[in-house]
């Protein structure tokens, strides 16, 4: 594994999501939770069908069959955040690299867009920013942007962080408190919005945690897993009821 | 748990926030000293409000920074939707900084239509508006002033109610596909009920649903999605979901089973259930016995009319799939059984015999004796809410108030009345149209040209639409109403939830320019004094609202929402006290659900009709069967245009808000989620269909009806019917702003019919031919 980047040791933290796909409503609300929380922007129809949107969070629908055996699934798509990540090891600039806490970090200033990252990347959740696009946009729509999160520039990658500002927010404050982050403290927007709460978050390196819980469930899989990334995103399987 | 948030709230909503520079993502610059001294001292503020971006009534937080709105997210107190919000509400930020928003009235300059606008001030606009209303009212013609509103939420429809009785006009109408606060008619012939009916999803064995696609634009989508969510990981197993649309719609897509009928079938399917339930005996004898009526009647015309066989060859569902469905829907009698629930709230027809479809579908609810059990079907309870103080009204009101209304509810009459005028019988000319939340030239099948038709005689039209929308392009004036989190909000959830609620915020941020439309109201009243003025004697909406609430505070029942546990109306020591938790926590809420059965249910209702309801049905579907097999028959690529073999079904995804959302990007980039389609509007055809026709995937193509030809591209979705194709209603407006405009709309090719007993337009009746362009 990767060293860590930075003077900082791990604490002991790894963080994960678990989403059930059997309680999933495939309604996309994590995508625009996200798109929010995160300053995403929006882009327009020239570039949205050139496949230039960005949505560090992605429902992807699977259609199977023909009519009328169809079926279609729904899976919602983060950054996988890898514990063996692709990405972070093409890199020639290392601004993609594993956090000590499990988190596949993007330093937007260390970037150069060679885009090494987004072709290794097995799940194609990492994106590319081929304009400046809030500066592109009306002013007056970049008036909601959250005060939290930078802005990004035109030429560099970007990808789901889990929120890492909500982590930093949080450690601040049990750090004035002289304390350790409490269990279900650190949030990420896709979770905390889902209308069917079929997201999970936490730590888990903690046993006691949900995620760690969830994570040995006998519904348990990871996306792609037999190429080793080893993704601490993990899915519960739709259960099967009908015939 | 969100101990920071909540604490925020406990907290009174203020507090400094020490802002974290992205630690970890940046690395230190020189200039974070000075960044750091602009960015430590900010204000953040939390406000709540009920958003308004659909009927749902989900409970929300607004994070200000600096007075700026950064973050909306749902309220985790919140009864309704438990903290979680749909892409709508998410991205409603983009609707409160929307540059193409109005803030300031405008007037028409020159000919009206030109769309040419000159600003004028409030007070002017509103001299204008009282000035008119007063001359009508002084020539005895305070009936033809006529108000549209359209899907709206909250108090201020009672408030509008009242305005126009104390005025004299009979003419306050709602312009709406569904009304969520009234019992779907079926129900009222079926229940006797007055309030609608409520379901209990989380707690239910099996739900069969019809054309309702209950997780995407159900009446409340995110308190559906959060009972999804419960059903699917209860501890039994869980409930079967089997839902009833001829497309794969998201819902259909979640579903255990799809079921992909015919168009307009829904109605045979449901007695072919019915009857399969009563030959092999497996409807709930006890509660039939105990609270059925005209259930002989029905029994034998279901049994001699309704076989699996003849269902078949009808909704071409194959005779097996019904009898499972009816096997499994049906009580097996085994004790402590959750109930199983059959709804069609919300457009499982559309098309001919509407209310005959609704019957159907509820009559299996009597069959499986699932009404009034937890699990089942409830009643929707109002919320004790304070009633309207008694109204005044004067020699000229009751003048106006004994005109007949132009039409109760009915579009096609109305626009038949409006373009008739002086001319027809019991008709008047209209002398002054307003326009709130109503952008009928956009909505109304037959689209813009039949509207403005209709209205080129009216001398003065006067919308509220914050948006240069389609209608207000035509208006004389347009009063921007003032976006909702810069007003008073208010919401009683009055559907399928099956709880009361109520919930009212202050606004949540200062108003741009706009005028929060209820207020305009009251200053008119006031302007236009005597009993108009004392009907509304309320010096604003937050006014009405406390009045309201007291009804709340008085009946002593229910709860107000708390991050330590709901807090009894009792336990508060005054009604300030217990307003000001209200508006500061989100909620008030009264989990006991009503009875459904305080009346009998009647399965042989008397409703409009010669013949019984079960025989008109099947005969109805039959003939329209045999003219849709004759428009069906020549479908190939070198037919001639004005053959029209497909039958086009309209649909909405769950990021389609209405107009005053049509303006978002985020919603526009993220139109659908099951073909991942943003930005236009496109047609769905089954994959044969277009291969014949030889049409491939995202080929423009040209769909063409009687009334009108729109260009689109095609999508082959495996999900959709041979001989059916989908077109998502929402794109294609003629105004709003700059990002509403792409697509076309569906509106341009339906034909605009109603039926005659539930006023529902039957967007299911249009046929289209398709080509490529």
């Amino acid at each position: 594994m990767e060293q860590p980047h930075g003077e900082k040791k791990s604490t002991g933290h790894r963080w994960g999501m678990v989403i059930d796909l059997d309680k999933c409503s495939g309604c996309g609300a994590c995508e625009v939770a996200c798109m929010v929380e995160n300053n995403i922007p929006f882009v327009e129809k020239g570039d949205y069908q050139r496949s230039r949107s960005i949505s560090w969070m992605k429902v992807v629908p699977e259609t199977e069959g023909t009519f009328p055996e169809v079926r279609t699934k729904f899976m919602p798509q983060p950054c996988m955040q890898c514990d063996n990540p692709p990405c972070t090891k093409v890199c020639p600039v290392h601004a993609t690299y594993l956090n000590p806490e499990g988190i596949v970090a993007q330093v937007y200033w260390r970037c150069i867009g060679c885009r090494l990252c987004m072709a290794a990347c097995p799940y194609t959740v990492k994106y590319f920013n081929w304009h400046n696009f809030q500066q592109a946009q009306p002013a007056a729509m970049t008036q909601y942007a959250n005060p939290d999160v930078s802005l990004r520039d035109k030429g560099v990658v970007e990808k789901c962080t889990f929120c890492h500002h909500r982590l930093m927010k949080v450690k601040d404050q049990a750090r004035l408190e002289n304390r350790e982050i409490r269990p279900g403290e650190y949030t990420v927007a896709c979770q905390d919005n889902c209308p069917s709460k079929a997201i999970f978050f936490g730590d888990l390196n903690d046993p006691h945690s949900e995620v760690a819980r969830l994570a040995d469930n006998l519904r348990a899989f990871r996306l792609m897993d037999e190429l080793g990334t080893q993704p601490k995103v993990i899915y519960l399987a739709e259960r099967k009821r009908h015939d | 748990m969100k101990i920071s948030r909540r604490h925020l709230l406990v907290g009174g909503g203020t507090m400094a926030a020490g802002m974290t520079l992205l630690k970890g993502l940046v690395p230190d610059s020189a200039d974070s000293a000075t960044l750091l001294d602009d960015w430590t001292n900010h204000q953040e503020e939390w406000s709540l409000s009920v958003c308004q971006q659909c009927v749902g009534g989900c409970g929300v937080m607004v994070r200000q920074m600096d007075g700026r709105a950064v973050r909306i997210e749902g309220n985790p107190l919140h009864p309704v939707n438990q903290g979680g919000l749909c892409p709508k509400g998410l991205a409603s930020l983009q609707g409160l900084y929307d540059p193409d928003r109005l803030t300031t009235p405008l007037r028409a300059k020159g000919k009206r239509g030109s769309g040419e606008f000159e600003p004028i001030s409030w007070k002017d606009a509103a001299a204008l508006v009282a000035g008119r209303l007063k001359t009508l009212r002084q020539e005895g013609k305070a009936h033809t002033a006529l108000m549209l509103g359209g899907q709206f939420r909250g108090q201020r429809h009672g408030l509008f109610s009242r305005f126009w009785s104390a005025y004299g006009s009979p003419n306050y109408l709602r312009l709406r596909c569904v009304a969520p606060d009234e019992p779907a008619a079926a129900h009222a012939f079926m229940n006797g009920v007055s309030s609608p009916l409520a379901y209990d999803l989380a707690e239910s064995r099996y739900v069969l649903a019809f054309g309702c696609n209950l997780l995407e634009t159900g009446p409340a989508p995110v308190h559906q999605a959060a009972q999804f969510g419960r059903l699917r990981v209860r501890q039994d197993g869980g409930a079967h979901v089997t839902v009833v649309d001829p497309r794969m719609s998201v819902s259909a897509a979640k579903a255990d089973l799809w079921v992909p009928v015919r168009p307009g079938t829904d109605g045979v399917l449901a007695l072919a259930i019915a009857h399969v339930m009563l030959k092999e005996n497996r409807y709930d004898k006890a509660f039939v016995a105990a609270h059925v009526q005209g259930f002989e009647r029905f029994r034998q015309q279901v049994l001699a009319q309704y076989s699996p066989a003849i269902a078949a060859q009808i909704t071409g569902i194959p005779e097996d799939t019904i009898r499972k469905i009816a096997q499994d829907f049906a009580p097996t009698g085994r004790p402590g059984e959750k109930p199983a629930v059959a709804l069609g709230e919300r457009g499982p027809a559309y098309s001919g015999d509407d209310l005959r479809t609704r019957l159907a579908i509820h009559a299996l609810n009597a069959l499986s004796g699932s009404l009034g059990k937890a699990g089942g079907v409830v009643l929707q309870t109002p919320a004790p809410l304070a009633p309207w103080p008694a109204l005044p009204q004067d020699a000229p009101a009751k003048t106006g108030l004994s005109h007949p209304p132009l039409a109760n509810r009915d579009m096609g009459a109305l626009l038949a009345a409006l373009k008739a005028g002086k001319s027809s019988a019991k008709g008047y000319p209209v002398n002054a149209l307003f326009l709130y939340y109503a952008n009928p030239a956009f909505s109304l099948g037959g689209g813009r040209e039949e509207w403005n038709q209709a209205i080129q005689n009216i001398p003065l039209v006067v919308s509220f639409s914050p948006w240069l929308d389609d209608s207000a392009r035509q208006a004389d004036l347009i009063l921007p109403d003032a976006h909702w989190l810069e007003r008073w909000q208010d919401d009683s959830v009055s559907h399928l939830p099956g709880f009361a609620s109520f919930s009212a915020a202050p606004p949540a941020l200062p108003a741009a320019g706009g005028l929060p439309t209820e207020e305009f109201f009251l200053e008119l009243a006031r302007a236009l004094g005597g009993t108009t003025a004392q009907a509304l004697p309320w010096k604003t909406y937050g006014d009405v609202l406390a009045h309201k609430a007291q009804g709340l505070y008085g009946a002593k029942r229910g709860a107000v929402t708390d991050p330590k546990g709901p807090r009894p109306v009792g336990a508060f020591g005054s009604f300030a006290e217990f307003w000001k938790a209200l508006q500061t926590r989100g909620a008030w809420a009264d989990n006991r659900p009503g009875n459904p059965l305080a009346r009998p249910f009647n399965l042989s209702p008397d409703v409009p009709g010669k013949e019984y309801w079960v025989n008109a049905l099947l005969a109805g579907r039959q003939s329209a069967l045999g003219a849709a097999e004759t428009k069906a028959k020549t479908n190939t690529p070198s037919e001639a245009p004005g053959n029209f073999p497909f039958q086009l079904v309209t649909f909405k995804t769950n990021t389609r808000s209405g107009t005053r959302g049509a303006n978002q990007p985020w919603l526009q980039q993220n139109a659908s989620h099951h073909l991942r389609q943003g930005w236009d509007g496109w047609v769905e055809i089954n994959p044969d269909d277009a291969q014949r026709l030889d049409i491939d995937d995202q080929d423009p193509v040209w769909v063409s009806s009687a009334r009108g030809k729109i260009r689109m591209n095609a999508r082959l979705y495996p999900g959709t019917r041979p001989g059916v194709v989908h077109i998502p209603y929402g794109p294609g407006h003629q105004g709003v702003g700059r990002w509403a405009q792409e697509g076309e709309n569906p509106n341009q090719l339906m034909a605009t019919t109603f039926d005659p007993h539930t006023r529902q337009p039957l967007w299911g009746d249009t046929w289209v031919h398709i080509e490529r362009a």
